[in-house]
Protein backbone atom coordinates (compact mmCIF):
# COMPACT_ATOMS: atom_id res chain seq x y z
CA UNK A 1 0.00 0.00 0.00
CA UNK A 2 2.79 2.36 1.01
CA UNK A 3 4.77 1.48 -2.10
CA UNK A 4 1.75 2.17 -4.27
CA UNK A 5 1.35 5.59 -2.70
CA UNK A 6 5.00 6.52 -3.16
CA UNK A 7 4.71 5.80 -6.87
CA UNK A 8 2.55 8.92 -7.08
CA UNK A 9 5.01 11.12 -5.19
CA UNK A 10 7.21 12.68 -7.84
CA UNK A 11 10.95 12.77 -7.39
CA UNK A 12 13.33 14.76 -9.55
CA UNK A 13 15.91 12.64 -11.28
CA UNK A 14 19.38 13.54 -10.11
CA UNK A 15 21.70 10.90 -11.50
CA UNK A 16 23.33 11.78 -14.80
CA UNK A 17 21.85 15.25 -14.63
CA UNK A 18 23.72 18.52 -14.82
CA UNK A 19 21.90 21.72 -13.90
CA UNK A 20 22.77 25.36 -14.24
CA UNK A 21 20.64 28.32 -13.28
CA UNK A 22 20.55 31.49 -15.29
CA UNK A 23 18.22 34.44 -14.73
CA UNK A 24 14.62 33.23 -15.08
CA UNK A 25 15.53 29.74 -16.26
CA UNK A 26 16.91 26.43 -15.12
CA UNK A 27 18.99 24.57 -17.68
CA UNK A 28 19.25 20.81 -17.45
CA UNK A 29 21.60 18.55 -19.34
CA UNK A 30 20.69 14.88 -19.32
CA UNK A 31 24.09 13.30 -19.76
CA UNK A 32 22.71 9.80 -20.22
CA UNK A 33 20.37 10.73 -23.04
CA UNK A 34 22.49 13.61 -24.31
CA UNK A 35 19.53 15.92 -24.21
CA UNK A 36 19.23 19.45 -22.86
CA UNK A 37 16.20 21.28 -21.54
CA UNK A 38 15.27 24.73 -20.46
CA UNK A 39 12.71 25.10 -17.65
CA UNK A 40 10.96 28.34 -16.95
CA UNK A 41 10.66 29.52 -13.35
CA UNK A 42 7.39 27.71 -12.67
CA UNK A 43 8.59 24.38 -14.03
CA UNK A 44 11.95 24.78 -12.32
CA UNK A 45 10.31 25.56 -9.01
CA UNK A 46 8.13 22.44 -9.21
CA UNK A 47 11.00 20.20 -10.38
CA UNK A 48 13.23 21.33 -7.52
CA UNK A 49 10.51 20.57 -4.96
CA UNK A 50 9.98 17.02 -6.17
CA UNK A 51 11.85 15.03 -3.54
CA UNK A 52 9.77 11.87 -3.61
CA UNK A 53 8.12 12.74 -0.30
CA UNK A 54 5.89 15.68 -1.14
CA UNK A 55 2.37 15.15 -2.35
CA UNK A 56 0.87 17.12 -5.19
CA UNK A 57 -1.02 19.25 -2.70
CA UNK A 58 2.21 20.08 -0.93
CA UNK A 59 3.83 20.99 -4.23
CA UNK A 60 0.89 23.29 -4.95
CA UNK A 61 1.26 24.97 -1.56
CA UNK A 62 4.96 25.47 -2.05
CA UNK A 63 4.44 26.94 -5.49
CA UNK A 64 1.79 29.29 -4.07
CA UNK A 65 4.22 30.35 -1.40
CA UNK A 66 7.02 31.09 -3.86
CA UNK A 67 4.75 32.81 -6.40
CA UNK A 68 2.58 34.51 -3.76
CA UNK A 69 -0.57 33.78 -5.78
CA UNK A 70 -3.16 30.99 -5.72
CA UNK A 71 -2.13 28.08 -7.92
CA UNK A 72 -4.42 25.60 -9.62
CA UNK A 73 -3.39 21.99 -8.97
CA UNK A 74 -3.52 21.35 -12.69
CA UNK A 75 -0.50 23.63 -13.11
CA UNK A 76 1.56 21.15 -11.11
CA UNK A 77 0.16 18.23 -13.09
CA UNK A 78 1.00 20.02 -16.31
CA UNK A 79 4.59 20.51 -15.14
CA UNK A 80 4.90 16.90 -14.00
CA UNK A 81 3.49 15.74 -17.29
CA UNK A 82 6.21 17.56 -19.21
CA UNK A 83 8.97 16.58 -16.80
CA UNK A 84 8.00 12.94 -16.91
CA UNK A 85 7.92 12.88 -20.70
CA UNK A 86 11.46 14.24 -20.76
CA UNK A 87 12.71 11.68 -18.24
CA UNK A 88 13.45 14.35 -15.66
CA UNK A 89 11.54 12.52 -12.93
CA UNK A 90 12.51 9.34 -11.20
CA UNK A 91 11.19 6.53 -13.43
CA UNK A 92 9.41 4.96 -10.45
CA UNK A 93 6.97 7.85 -10.53
CA UNK A 94 3.79 7.11 -12.41
CA UNK A 95 0.78 9.26 -13.07
CA UNK A 96 -2.47 8.22 -11.39
CA UNK A 97 -4.68 6.91 -14.18
CA UNK A 98 -7.17 9.75 -13.78
CA UNK A 99 -4.34 12.25 -14.27
CA UNK A 100 -3.01 10.86 -17.53
CA UNK A 101 -4.15 13.57 -19.84
CA UNK A 102 -2.52 15.22 -22.77
CA UNK A 103 -0.64 18.47 -22.38
CA UNK A 104 -3.03 20.02 -24.83
CA UNK A 105 -5.96 18.81 -22.73
CA UNK A 106 -4.46 20.29 -19.61
CA UNK A 107 -3.70 23.53 -21.38
CA UNK A 108 -7.20 23.90 -22.71
CA UNK A 109 -8.80 23.10 -19.37
CA UNK A 110 -6.56 25.62 -17.64
CA UNK A 111 -7.17 28.27 -20.24
CA UNK A 112 -5.49 31.58 -19.71
CA UNK A 113 -7.03 32.21 -16.32
CA UNK A 114 -3.94 31.51 -14.28
CA UNK A 115 -2.10 34.01 -12.16
CA UNK A 116 1.12 32.05 -12.35
CA UNK A 117 3.04 31.49 -15.55
CA UNK A 118 2.37 28.12 -17.11
CA UNK A 119 5.22 25.69 -16.60
CA UNK A 120 7.27 25.24 -19.72
CA UNK A 121 9.93 22.64 -20.39
CA UNK A 122 11.52 23.03 -23.79
CA UNK A 123 14.26 21.07 -25.46
CA UNK A 124 17.36 22.89 -26.48
CA UNK A 125 19.94 21.40 -28.77
CA UNK A 126 22.30 19.39 -26.63
CA UNK A 127 25.59 21.19 -26.27
CA UNK A 128 28.53 19.79 -28.17
CA UNK A 129 32.16 20.69 -28.20
CA UNK A 130 31.71 21.55 -31.86
CA UNK A 131 29.55 24.49 -30.98
CA UNK A 132 32.00 25.59 -28.36
CA UNK A 133 34.71 26.33 -30.84
CA UNK A 134 36.30 23.23 -32.17
CA UNK A 135 35.24 19.99 -33.70
CA UNK A 136 36.04 18.23 -30.45
CA UNK A 137 35.13 14.69 -31.42
CA UNK A 138 33.49 13.42 -34.58
CA UNK A 139 30.15 14.76 -35.70
CA UNK A 140 27.26 12.69 -37.04
CA UNK A 141 26.84 12.95 -40.80
CA UNK A 142 23.51 14.69 -40.31
CA UNK A 143 25.23 17.51 -38.45
CA UNK A 144 27.38 18.34 -41.46
CA UNK A 145 24.82 20.92 -42.50
CA UNK A 146 26.28 24.40 -42.06
CA UNK A 147 29.48 26.38 -42.33
CA UNK A 148 30.35 25.92 -38.69
CA UNK A 149 30.81 22.20 -39.35
CA UNK A 150 33.18 22.61 -42.29
CA UNK A 151 36.49 20.96 -41.47
CA UNK A 152 35.01 18.80 -38.74
CA UNK A 153 35.49 15.03 -38.80
CA UNK A 154 32.37 13.03 -39.55
CA UNK A 155 31.71 9.72 -37.85
CA UNK A 156 32.41 7.89 -41.11
CA UNK A 157 36.00 9.12 -41.20
CA UNK A 158 35.39 11.82 -43.75
CA UNK A 159 35.59 15.56 -43.43
CA UNK A 160 32.56 17.82 -43.52
CA UNK A 161 33.01 19.99 -46.60
CA UNK A 162 31.03 22.64 -48.43
CA UNK A 163 30.67 21.23 -51.91
CA UNK A 164 28.36 23.89 -53.30
CA UNK A 165 26.98 27.09 -51.78
CA UNK A 166 24.66 25.87 -49.05
CA UNK A 167 25.46 22.20 -49.65
CA UNK A 168 27.47 20.37 -47.03
CA UNK A 169 28.69 16.81 -47.32
CA UNK A 170 31.02 14.46 -45.48
CA UNK A 171 33.30 13.92 -48.39
CA UNK A 172 37.06 14.32 -48.04
CA UNK A 173 38.90 11.44 -46.41
CA UNK A 174 40.82 13.58 -43.96
CA UNK A 175 39.97 12.03 -40.65
CA UNK B 1 22.40 58.14 -53.01
CA UNK B 2 23.68 54.75 -51.94
CA UNK B 3 24.67 54.47 -48.30
CA UNK B 4 27.75 52.35 -47.72
CA UNK B 5 26.91 49.19 -45.82
CA UNK B 6 28.77 48.71 -42.58
CA UNK B 7 31.00 45.66 -42.81
CA UNK B 8 30.19 42.54 -40.79
CA UNK B 9 33.52 42.83 -39.01
CA UNK B 10 32.72 46.37 -37.93
CA UNK B 11 29.26 45.34 -36.72
CA UNK B 12 30.73 42.46 -34.72
CA UNK B 13 33.24 44.81 -33.12
CA UNK B 14 30.45 47.25 -32.32
CA UNK B 15 28.30 44.55 -30.72
CA UNK B 16 31.04 42.88 -28.71
CA UNK B 17 32.57 46.10 -27.43
CA UNK B 18 32.61 45.94 -23.61
CA UNK B 19 30.21 42.96 -23.68
CA UNK B 20 32.31 41.22 -21.01
CA UNK B 21 31.74 43.98 -18.45
CA UNK B 22 29.10 44.01 -15.74
CA UNK B 23 27.43 46.99 -17.41
CA UNK B 24 27.52 48.23 -20.96
CA UNK B 25 25.61 50.62 -23.20
CA UNK B 26 22.73 49.48 -25.41
CA UNK B 27 23.86 47.89 -28.69
CA UNK B 28 24.06 50.25 -31.64
CA UNK B 29 22.73 48.07 -34.40
CA UNK B 30 19.39 47.12 -35.86
CA UNK B 31 17.64 43.81 -36.44
CA UNK B 32 18.85 43.42 -40.02
CA UNK B 33 22.41 44.05 -39.02
CA UNK B 34 22.15 41.54 -36.18
CA UNK B 35 20.74 38.95 -38.58
CA UNK B 36 23.73 39.52 -40.85
CA UNK B 37 26.32 38.90 -38.18
CA UNK B 38 24.57 36.27 -36.04
CA UNK B 39 25.89 33.30 -38.08
CA UNK B 40 29.41 34.69 -37.83
CA UNK B 41 29.07 35.21 -34.08
CA UNK B 42 27.72 31.71 -33.57
CA UNK B 43 30.36 30.22 -35.81
CA UNK B 44 33.20 31.87 -33.95
CA UNK B 45 31.93 31.09 -30.44
CA UNK B 46 30.95 34.67 -29.58
CA UNK B 47 27.20 33.98 -29.62
CA UNK B 48 26.83 33.96 -25.85
CA UNK B 49 28.67 37.25 -25.43
CA UNK B 50 26.56 38.78 -28.16
CA UNK B 51 23.42 37.52 -26.42
CA UNK B 52 24.48 39.15 -23.19
CA UNK B 53 24.91 42.45 -25.00
CA UNK B 54 21.44 42.35 -26.58
CA UNK B 55 19.54 40.54 -23.83
CA UNK B 56 18.08 43.73 -22.39
CA UNK B 57 17.19 45.24 -25.75
CA UNK B 58 14.42 44.66 -28.28
CA UNK B 59 16.88 42.69 -30.37
CA UNK B 60 16.59 39.88 -27.83
CA UNK B 61 13.19 38.94 -29.25
CA UNK B 62 14.27 38.73 -32.87
CA UNK B 63 14.99 35.45 -34.64
CA UNK B 64 18.73 36.11 -34.56
CA UNK B 65 18.48 37.12 -30.92
CA UNK B 66 16.80 33.85 -30.01
CA UNK B 67 19.54 31.91 -31.78
CA UNK B 68 22.13 33.74 -29.74
CA UNK B 69 20.16 32.97 -26.59
CA UNK B 70 20.19 29.28 -27.48
CA UNK B 71 23.95 29.47 -27.92
CA UNK B 72 24.26 31.02 -24.48
CA UNK B 73 22.13 28.26 -22.93
CA UNK B 74 24.20 25.59 -24.65
CA UNK B 75 27.46 27.16 -23.59
CA UNK B 76 26.29 27.43 -19.99
CA UNK B 77 25.54 23.70 -19.91
CA UNK B 78 28.69 22.81 -21.77
CA UNK B 79 30.77 24.86 -19.36
CA UNK B 80 29.23 23.00 -16.45
CA UNK B 81 30.03 19.68 -18.11
CA UNK B 82 33.58 20.71 -18.93
CA UNK B 83 34.22 21.97 -15.43
CA UNK B 84 33.25 18.59 -14.08
CA UNK B 85 35.54 16.83 -16.55
CA UNK B 86 38.44 19.20 -15.92
CA UNK B 87 38.28 18.33 -12.24
CA UNK B 88 38.36 14.62 -13.12
CA UNK B 89 41.32 15.04 -15.47
CA UNK B 90 43.33 17.14 -13.04
CA UNK B 91 42.69 14.63 -10.27
CA UNK B 92 43.92 11.85 -12.57
CA UNK B 93 47.09 13.83 -13.35
CA UNK B 94 47.74 14.48 -9.68
CA UNK B 95 47.12 10.80 -8.96
CA UNK B 96 50.02 10.11 -11.32
CA UNK B 97 52.16 12.78 -9.61
CA UNK B 98 51.87 15.11 -12.58
CA UNK B 99 51.14 18.78 -12.16
CA UNK B 100 49.91 20.37 -15.39
CA UNK B 101 49.11 24.01 -16.03
CA UNK B 102 45.75 24.59 -17.64
CA UNK B 103 45.96 27.21 -20.37
CA UNK B 104 43.34 28.94 -22.52
CA UNK B 105 39.80 27.50 -22.22
CA UNK B 106 38.60 27.47 -18.65
CA UNK B 107 41.61 29.43 -17.38
CA UNK B 108 40.36 32.53 -19.18
CA UNK B 109 36.64 31.66 -19.17
CA UNK B 110 36.66 31.92 -15.36
CA UNK B 111 37.57 35.61 -15.65
CA UNK B 112 34.30 36.41 -17.47
CA UNK B 113 31.42 37.60 -15.31
CA UNK B 114 29.18 34.62 -16.15
CA UNK B 115 29.83 30.97 -16.81
CA UNK B 116 29.06 30.11 -20.42
CA UNK B 117 30.00 33.45 -21.91
CA UNK B 118 33.30 32.07 -23.08
CA UNK B 119 32.90 28.58 -24.58
CA UNK B 120 35.78 26.20 -25.03
CA UNK B 121 36.04 22.89 -26.78
CA UNK B 122 38.97 21.09 -25.24
CA UNK B 123 41.33 21.01 -22.28
CA UNK B 124 44.77 22.47 -22.95
CA UNK B 125 47.32 21.19 -20.47
CA UNK B 126 51.01 22.04 -20.34
CA UNK B 127 53.44 19.80 -18.53
CA UNK B 128 57.17 20.05 -17.95
CA UNK B 129 59.14 18.41 -20.79
CA UNK B 130 60.43 15.73 -18.37
CA UNK B 131 56.86 14.74 -17.55
CA UNK B 132 55.57 14.73 -21.09
CA UNK B 133 55.94 11.03 -21.91
CA UNK B 134 54.29 10.00 -18.66
CA UNK B 135 51.45 12.43 -19.32
CA UNK B 136 50.92 11.00 -22.81
CA UNK B 137 50.69 7.51 -21.32
CA UNK B 138 48.26 8.74 -18.69
CA UNK B 139 46.00 10.36 -21.27
CA UNK B 140 45.79 7.07 -23.14
CA UNK B 141 44.34 5.53 -20.00
CA UNK B 142 41.70 8.26 -19.87
CA UNK B 143 40.19 7.04 -23.10
CA UNK B 144 36.68 7.22 -21.71
CA UNK B 145 36.97 10.97 -21.23
CA UNK B 146 34.90 12.25 -24.13
CA UNK B 147 36.86 15.45 -24.42
CA UNK B 148 39.86 16.58 -26.37
CA UNK B 149 42.83 16.83 -24.06
CA UNK B 150 45.43 18.90 -25.81
CA UNK B 151 48.70 18.11 -24.11
CA UNK B 152 51.62 20.48 -24.60
CA UNK B 153 55.25 19.75 -23.88
CA UNK B 154 56.23 22.93 -22.10
CA UNK B 155 54.80 26.07 -23.66
CA UNK B 156 56.26 25.88 -27.15
CA UNK B 157 56.28 29.21 -28.87
CA UNK B 158 53.34 30.57 -26.93
CA UNK B 159 55.50 31.68 -24.03
CA UNK B 160 59.07 32.81 -24.19
CA UNK B 161 60.37 32.22 -20.70
CA UNK B 162 61.99 29.27 -19.00
CA UNK B 163 59.43 26.52 -18.29
CA UNK B 164 60.46 26.09 -14.65
CA UNK B 165 60.19 29.83 -14.10
CA UNK B 166 56.71 29.86 -15.63
CA UNK B 167 55.69 27.04 -13.32
CA UNK B 168 57.13 28.93 -10.36
CA UNK B 169 55.10 32.00 -11.24
CA UNK B 170 51.90 30.04 -11.87
CA UNK B 171 48.89 30.40 -9.60
CA UNK B 172 46.13 28.19 -8.26
CA UNK B 173 42.48 28.77 -9.13
CA UNK B 174 39.54 27.07 -7.50
CA UNK B 175 37.20 24.95 -9.58
CA UNK B 176 34.61 23.22 -7.44
CA UNK B 177 36.59 21.27 -4.87
CA UNK B 178 39.75 21.17 -6.96
CA UNK B 179 42.57 23.67 -7.24
CA UNK B 180 43.70 24.09 -10.80
CA UNK B 181 47.13 25.38 -11.68
CA UNK B 182 46.91 28.27 -14.13
CA UNK B 183 49.36 30.77 -15.55
CA UNK B 184 50.21 33.97 -13.74
CA UNK B 185 48.30 37.02 -14.99
CA UNK B 186 51.36 38.23 -16.87
CA UNK B 187 52.02 34.94 -18.65
CA UNK B 188 48.32 34.53 -19.35
CA UNK B 189 48.11 37.87 -21.13
CA UNK B 190 51.32 37.16 -23.03
CA UNK B 191 50.06 33.76 -24.15
CA UNK B 192 46.65 35.03 -25.17
CA UNK B 193 48.21 37.76 -27.30
CA UNK B 194 50.67 35.46 -29.03
CA UNK B 195 48.08 32.74 -29.62
CA UNK B 196 45.66 35.25 -31.09
CA UNK B 197 48.28 36.68 -33.43
CA UNK B 198 49.51 33.30 -34.59
CA UNK B 199 45.97 32.61 -35.74
CA UNK B 200 45.69 35.97 -37.44
CA UNK B 201 43.12 37.29 -34.92
CA UNK B 202 40.61 35.00 -36.62
CA UNK B 203 38.07 34.93 -33.79
CA UNK B 204 36.66 38.01 -32.08
CA UNK B 205 36.32 35.93 -28.93
CA UNK B 206 40.09 35.73 -28.62
CA UNK B 207 40.31 39.50 -28.62
CA UNK B 208 37.62 39.60 -25.93
CA UNK B 209 39.81 37.20 -23.95
CA UNK B 210 42.65 39.69 -24.10
CA UNK B 211 40.28 42.45 -23.05
CA UNK B 212 39.11 40.43 -20.06
CA UNK B 213 42.64 39.45 -19.06
CA UNK B 214 43.69 43.08 -19.37
CA UNK B 215 40.84 44.45 -17.32
CA UNK B 216 40.99 41.83 -14.58
CA UNK B 217 44.75 42.07 -14.07
CA UNK B 218 45.96 42.57 -10.54
CA UNK B 219 47.27 45.87 -9.23
CA UNK B 220 50.82 44.57 -9.03
CA UNK B 221 50.80 43.35 -12.62
CA UNK B 222 54.39 43.06 -13.83
CA UNK B 223 54.37 44.60 -17.29
CA UNK B 224 58.05 43.97 -17.76
CA UNK B 225 57.55 40.22 -17.35
CA UNK B 226 54.46 40.24 -19.50
CA UNK B 227 56.10 42.04 -22.42
CA UNK B 228 59.10 39.72 -22.24
CA UNK B 229 62.68 40.20 -23.24
CA UNK B 230 62.35 40.04 -27.01
CA UNK B 231 61.60 43.26 -28.82
CA UNK B 232 59.26 41.61 -31.30
CA UNK B 233 57.14 40.02 -28.58
CA UNK B 234 56.85 43.29 -26.70
CA UNK B 235 55.80 44.94 -29.94
CA UNK B 236 53.18 42.27 -30.63
CA UNK B 237 51.66 42.47 -27.18
CA UNK B 238 51.61 46.26 -27.27
CA UNK B 239 49.90 46.15 -30.66
CA UNK B 240 47.27 43.67 -29.44
CA UNK B 241 46.53 45.89 -26.45
CA UNK B 242 46.19 48.91 -28.71
CA UNK B 243 43.97 46.83 -30.98
CA UNK B 244 41.69 45.65 -28.20
CA UNK B 245 41.50 49.18 -26.96
CA UNK B 246 40.58 50.64 -30.34
CA UNK B 247 38.25 47.89 -31.60
CA UNK B 248 36.56 46.73 -28.42
CA UNK B 249 37.03 49.70 -26.12
CA UNK B 250 38.91 47.75 -23.47
CA UNK B 251 40.80 49.24 -20.55
CA UNK B 252 39.49 52.76 -20.68
CA UNK B 253 41.44 53.78 -17.64
CA UNK B 254 44.59 54.15 -19.73
CA UNK B 255 46.60 52.76 -16.87
CA UNK B 256 49.03 51.20 -19.26
CA UNK B 257 52.82 51.46 -19.41
CA UNK B 258 54.36 54.03 -21.72
CA UNK B 259 55.92 51.42 -23.99
CA UNK B 260 52.43 50.14 -24.75
CA UNK B 261 50.68 53.47 -25.20
CA UNK B 262 53.57 54.80 -27.30
CA UNK B 263 53.38 51.90 -29.71
CA UNK B 264 51.78 52.85 -32.98
CA UNK B 265 49.27 50.42 -34.35
CA UNK B 266 49.85 50.29 -38.12
CA UNK B 267 46.87 51.47 -40.12
CA UNK B 268 46.45 48.16 -41.90
CA UNK B 269 45.91 46.11 -38.74
CA UNK B 270 42.33 47.10 -37.88
CA UNK B 271 40.98 46.65 -41.43
CA UNK B 272 42.75 43.29 -41.62
CA UNK B 273 41.16 42.12 -38.38
CA UNK B 274 37.69 43.37 -39.26
CA UNK B 275 37.92 41.75 -42.68
CA UNK B 276 38.95 38.49 -41.01
CA UNK B 277 35.95 38.62 -38.69
CA UNK B 278 33.64 38.97 -41.67
CA UNK B 279 34.70 35.54 -42.91
CA UNK B 280 33.22 32.43 -41.26
CA UNK B 281 35.70 30.91 -38.86
CA UNK B 282 35.09 27.60 -40.60
CA UNK B 283 36.94 29.02 -43.61
CA UNK B 284 40.01 29.81 -41.52
CA UNK B 285 43.15 27.94 -42.64
CA UNK B 286 43.30 26.10 -39.32
CA UNK B 287 39.93 24.50 -40.06
CA UNK B 288 40.67 23.39 -43.59
CA UNK B 289 41.06 19.69 -44.31
CA UNK B 290 44.66 18.45 -44.36
CA UNK B 291 46.46 19.08 -47.64
CA UNK B 292 46.99 15.37 -48.17
CA UNK B 293 43.25 15.03 -48.64
CA UNK B 294 43.56 17.00 -51.86
CA UNK B 295 46.33 14.88 -53.37
CA UNK B 296 43.93 12.79 -55.37
CA UNK B 297 41.81 15.79 -56.31
CA UNK B 298 43.91 18.18 -58.42
CA UNK B 299 40.90 20.34 -59.18
CA UNK B 300 40.75 21.29 -55.55
CA UNK B 301 44.41 22.32 -55.30
CA UNK B 302 43.78 25.92 -56.24
CA UNK B 303 41.19 26.26 -53.49
CA UNK B 304 43.44 24.47 -51.02
CA UNK B 305 46.35 26.79 -51.78
CA UNK B 306 44.19 29.91 -51.80
CA UNK B 307 42.66 29.05 -48.44
CA UNK B 308 46.11 28.82 -46.90
CA UNK B 309 47.25 32.32 -47.81
CA UNK B 310 48.17 33.90 -44.43
CA UNK B 311 46.96 37.33 -43.45
CA UNK B 312 49.63 39.99 -42.81
CA UNK B 313 49.42 39.45 -39.05
CA UNK B 314 50.26 35.77 -39.38
CA UNK B 315 53.02 36.62 -41.84
CA UNK B 316 54.67 39.04 -39.44
CA UNK B 317 54.36 36.78 -36.42
CA UNK B 318 55.65 33.72 -38.23
CA UNK B 319 58.83 35.70 -39.03
CA UNK B 320 59.24 37.20 -35.55
CA UNK B 321 59.05 40.60 -37.21
CA UNK B 322 57.73 43.91 -35.92
CA UNK B 323 54.31 45.27 -36.81
CA UNK B 324 55.95 48.52 -37.83
CA UNK B 325 57.54 46.90 -40.89
CA UNK B 326 56.49 48.90 -43.96
CA UNK B 327 55.84 45.92 -46.24
CA UNK B 328 54.00 43.11 -44.41
CA UNK B 329 53.31 41.47 -47.77
CA UNK B 330 56.91 40.27 -47.78
CA UNK B 331 56.23 38.23 -44.66
CA UNK B 332 53.02 36.85 -46.06
CA UNK B 333 54.88 35.62 -49.13
CA UNK B 334 57.74 34.37 -46.96
CA UNK B 335 55.40 32.53 -44.64
CA UNK B 336 53.56 30.94 -47.52
CA UNK B 337 56.71 29.88 -49.32
CA UNK B 338 58.23 28.50 -46.16
CA UNK B 339 55.20 26.40 -45.37
CA UNK B 340 55.00 25.19 -48.94
CA UNK B 341 58.68 24.26 -48.79
CA UNK B 342 58.21 22.43 -45.52
CA UNK B 343 55.35 20.51 -46.99
CA UNK B 344 57.17 19.74 -50.23
CA UNK B 345 60.24 18.58 -48.33
CA UNK B 346 58.10 16.04 -46.58
CA UNK B 347 56.48 14.73 -49.75
CA UNK B 348 59.00 12.04 -50.75
CA UNK B 349 58.67 10.37 -47.40
CA UNK B 350 55.35 8.66 -47.08
CA UNK B 351 55.55 8.43 -43.32
CA UNK B 352 55.93 12.18 -43.11
CA UNK B 353 53.43 12.76 -45.83
CA UNK B 354 50.69 11.25 -43.79
CA UNK B 355 51.64 13.20 -40.71
CA UNK B 356 51.96 16.64 -42.24
CA UNK B 357 48.65 18.38 -42.01
CA UNK B 358 47.21 21.70 -42.95
CA UNK B 359 47.77 22.62 -39.36
CA UNK B 360 51.51 22.80 -39.78
CA UNK B 361 51.62 26.29 -38.34
CA UNK B 362 49.64 25.11 -35.35
CA UNK B 363 51.92 22.16 -34.86
CA UNK B 364 54.88 24.47 -34.77
CA UNK B 365 53.15 26.54 -32.15
CA UNK B 366 52.28 23.52 -30.10
CA UNK B 367 55.58 21.75 -30.58
CA UNK B 368 55.31 18.43 -28.87
CA UNK B 369 51.60 18.73 -28.52
CA UNK B 370 49.82 15.39 -28.31
CA UNK B 371 46.36 16.05 -29.52
CA UNK B 372 43.87 13.45 -28.57
CA UNK B 373 41.48 14.77 -31.11
CA UNK B 374 41.20 17.13 -34.03
CA UNK B 375 42.96 20.34 -33.12
CA UNK B 376 41.42 23.61 -34.10
CA UNK B 377 43.25 26.09 -31.96
CA UNK B 378 40.89 26.58 -29.13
Amino acid sequence: MKRSKSRHLPKARTSGILTREIPGELLIYDMKRHAAYCLNETAASIWKQCNGKRTIIELVRRLEKSCKVPVDERIVWLALNQLEKRHLLDPRFSFPSQRVMSRRGLMSSLGLATAVALPIVVSIIAPTAVQAATCGGKIPVAQCNNVSRVGCCCTINLTCTQTLPGVFTCILPAC
Amino acid sequence: MRVAQISCGRLIARLLARSWRSSFPAPELNETQLARIAPLLLDSGAGALAWRRISQSELAHTAAGLELQQAFRQHVLLSGYFEMKIEEVIRAFRGASLEPILIKGWSIARAYPLSGLRPYGDIDLCVRPNDYERAVRLIKTLADTPLGIDLHCGFGMLLDGDTDRIFERSAMAKLGKTSIRVLSDEDQLHLLCVHLLRHGVARPLWLCDVAVALETRTDNFDWEWCLGLRQCRANWIACVIRLVNEILGADDDKNLPANVTNTDLPKWVIPTVLKQWGVPFANHPSRQPALRTYLSRPLWWWKALKDRWPNPIQGIVSHNALFSHPVPLLFQVGSYVRRAAQYSAALPYSSLLWDVSAHAHLDAENSGSANQEHHAGN
